[in-house]
């Protein structure tokens, strides 16, 4: 799982949890936590609500053009699992 | 005053024949000459083969040859249609076969569209040797003048027939200063607003000075030439405020098209003068009101109390009037309204209603009858069963430090509807990610969610903001 495709869609999972307005900022822990590829951090734990969802899947879309619906992310509820599912999905192309 | 529009021209060239009617390079043409070389002009295209009703393209950039063209057709009773020669082929061709154009009226050069070409001979057919006016009877008042073209909500564009009465109506339901006076538009006269202000000068005798010129010397101009009145478009009035000359004390400005916002109102009256007019119409109505500094003092987004003649009511949904300051539907009954869209069926149904026109305009009136602005609905943006106006979001931004014009707008997603947008025209020191905190803070869930520097906002040549140019754009990735 560490494929230079899952890394780089990490990034913009990264990216999009930080932007997100309906998510506070995360301890340095959590942080620390999110930052290494090896770890994975779920997005309840990062306090992810149906609104945080609808956010996080409007910044990929509008940073990456990703479509996303929020379904799609209460399947895949963390952030390694995010990454995996969309270099895949942008694999199959 | 009879509401003829030629009659109305006939009275003026002949009661005024000493006063200036055009200025422009080759100097000074007054009433008196003016008048005579349109009824020629009008009497060579009879015998050139146009008849009465015959719709007829003008393809002519020159400045005065096509107020003279466009009078000479009024005299006809043909009903016209700018074509303009800086139109791709295909544009033009669509005007030709949407319009019905039997002929196009042309300057030496020009190209063939789809309609047989007439290029006359202004020297020898307005000169003082040729017959005096057309045979033809003077056309009735109900008999369409123009065919104004514009952007439709449906990707199309609306035809729009104007009748001589309306013609004379709308000119006179025009907001003007002084009853005569120098009016300069600063346009080609290939676009529809100078176009149409160019026409109603002509009809109620007021002066048009005819110069092109660069945004930079427009004050100069406006000395030299003694104008009383500066029409411009917002693009223009931007373009001024950076201009270090000021136009002359006591000059009015007219910015019609789009509501301007708060900040470019205040830069505008510091940097050039505090008498500055924002006016609010629609082609198919005319100018519907008109605000100045005492309303936007008092209401920031005010477009003025309706002109005199103008009825207008905020309506709900179902046609039922809304109470002072709730915010509804326009619905206005002007005195040289239109009646329809040609070969439009189903928009004229949708825009005219119970001898209304209600073209989508949302607004509300304060207690004391000054309109105040609230978008286009069909502007709205829609995202998750969220609606969101564009004027929601622009208002906000507007009270940002360094924003100086911005346009909120919808990026199409498959999954939410409309992501709502903003384009900003901001000075160097406007902070974007700044901004869309800033918005997020006071419209929550209904702010942008991304914020885009440009060094301009698109409009169209009415100066409505092209939302839909942005929105492709964003489409394609431009924004990502």
């Amino acid at each position: 799982m560490t494929s230079p495709a899952f890394l780089a869609m990490r990034e913009k999972v990264l990216a999009a949890i930080e932007a997100n307005p309906a998510v506070g900022p995360g301890s340095p822990a959590m942080l620390e936590r999110m930052n290494d590829p090896a770890r994975d951090c779920g997005f309840e734990e990062l306090g992810f609500d149906s609104l945080a969802r609808m956010e996080f899947c409007i910044f990929l879309e509008t940073e990456f053009g990703i479509t996303l619906t929020s379904g799609e992310v209460e399947t895949r509820p963390s952030i390694n699992a995010m990454a995996a599912y969309l270099a895949e999905a942008s694999a199959a192309g | 005053m009879d509401s003829s529009l030629l009659v109305n021209f006939r009275n003026i060239c002949g009661q005024h024949p000493e006063r200036p009617a055009l200025i422009d390079a080759q100097g000074v043409l007054a009433f008196g000459e003016y008048g005579a070389q349109v009824f020629r002009l009008a009497a060579w295209l009879e015998r050139h083969g146009l008849r009465p009703g015959d719709v007829v393209g003008i393809s002519i950039a020159d400045e005065r040859r096509h107020m003279l063209a466009s009078l000479a057709l009024l005299r006809l009773g043909c009903p016209q249609v700018n074509i303009a020669s800086h139109d791709p082929p295909s544009a033009r061709q669509a005007l030709v076969a949407r319009c019905g154009i039997a002929a196009v009226l042309a300057d030496e050069g020009e190209r063939s569209d789809a309609a047989p070409l007439i290029v006359p001979d202004f020297e020898q057919a307005t000169s003082a040797r040729a017959a005096g006016d057309a045979a033809a009877p003077v056309p009735g008042d109900e008999a369409v003048a123009s065919l104004f073209t514009g952007s439709g909500t449906t990707g199309t564009f609306k035809v729009i027939p104007i009748s001589h009465r309306s013609t004379m109506l709308q000119a006179r339901t025009r907001s003007m200063v002084s009853q005569t006076g120098v009016e300069y538009v600063p346009s080609p006269v290939e676009f529809l607003y100078p176009k149409k202000h160019r026409l109603r000068s002509a009809v109620t005798g007021y002066t048009s000075l005819l110069q092109a010129a660069d945004h930079s010397e427009i004050p100069e101009i406006c000395r030299r030439f003694g104008v009383s009145l500066l029409r411009l478009s917002p693009a223009q009035a931007q373009s001024l405020i950076e201009v270090a000359d000021r136009v002359p004390e006591g000059i009015a400005v007219y910015v019609g098209g789009s509501r301007i916002s708060g900040p470019m109102r205040a830069a505008f009256r510091n940097r050039q003068t505090p008498l500055l007019y924002v006016e609010y119409g629609a082609t198919e109505c005319g100018n519907i009101a008109v605000a100045g500094p005492d309303t936007h003092e008092r209401y920031p987004d005010g477009v003025g109390k309706p002109l005199p003649g103008v009825d207008l009511r905020i309506v709900d949904d179902t046609g039922r009037e809304l109470p002072p300051d709730v915010e509804g539907l326009i619905r206005i009954r002007t005195p040289g309204m239109a009646s329809g869209y040609l070969g439009d069926e189903e928009l004229t149904a949708k825009m005219f209603r119970d001898g209304w026109f209600q073209g989508g305009d949302r607004g509300a009136l304060t207690g004391d009858g000054v309109l105040v602005f609230g978008g286009r609905a069909d502007d709205m943006m829609i995202l998750n069963s969220i609606n969101i106006f564009p004027s929601e979001i622009e208002k906000v931004a507007e009270g940002f430090p360094g924003v100086i014009e911005c346009a909120a707008f919808p990026m199409r997603s498959p999954v939410h509807g409309d992501i709502p947008m903003l384009a900003v025209v901001g000075a160097e020191a406007c902070d974007l990610k700044a901004l869309m905190s800033y918005c997020r803070e006071r419209l929550g869930i209904r702010a942008p969610r991304k914020v885009i520097g440009l060094p301009e906002i698109p409009r169209n040549a009415q100066g409505k903001v092209v939302r839909r140019d942005l929105s492709a754009r964003a489409s394609q990735g431009e924004f990502q």
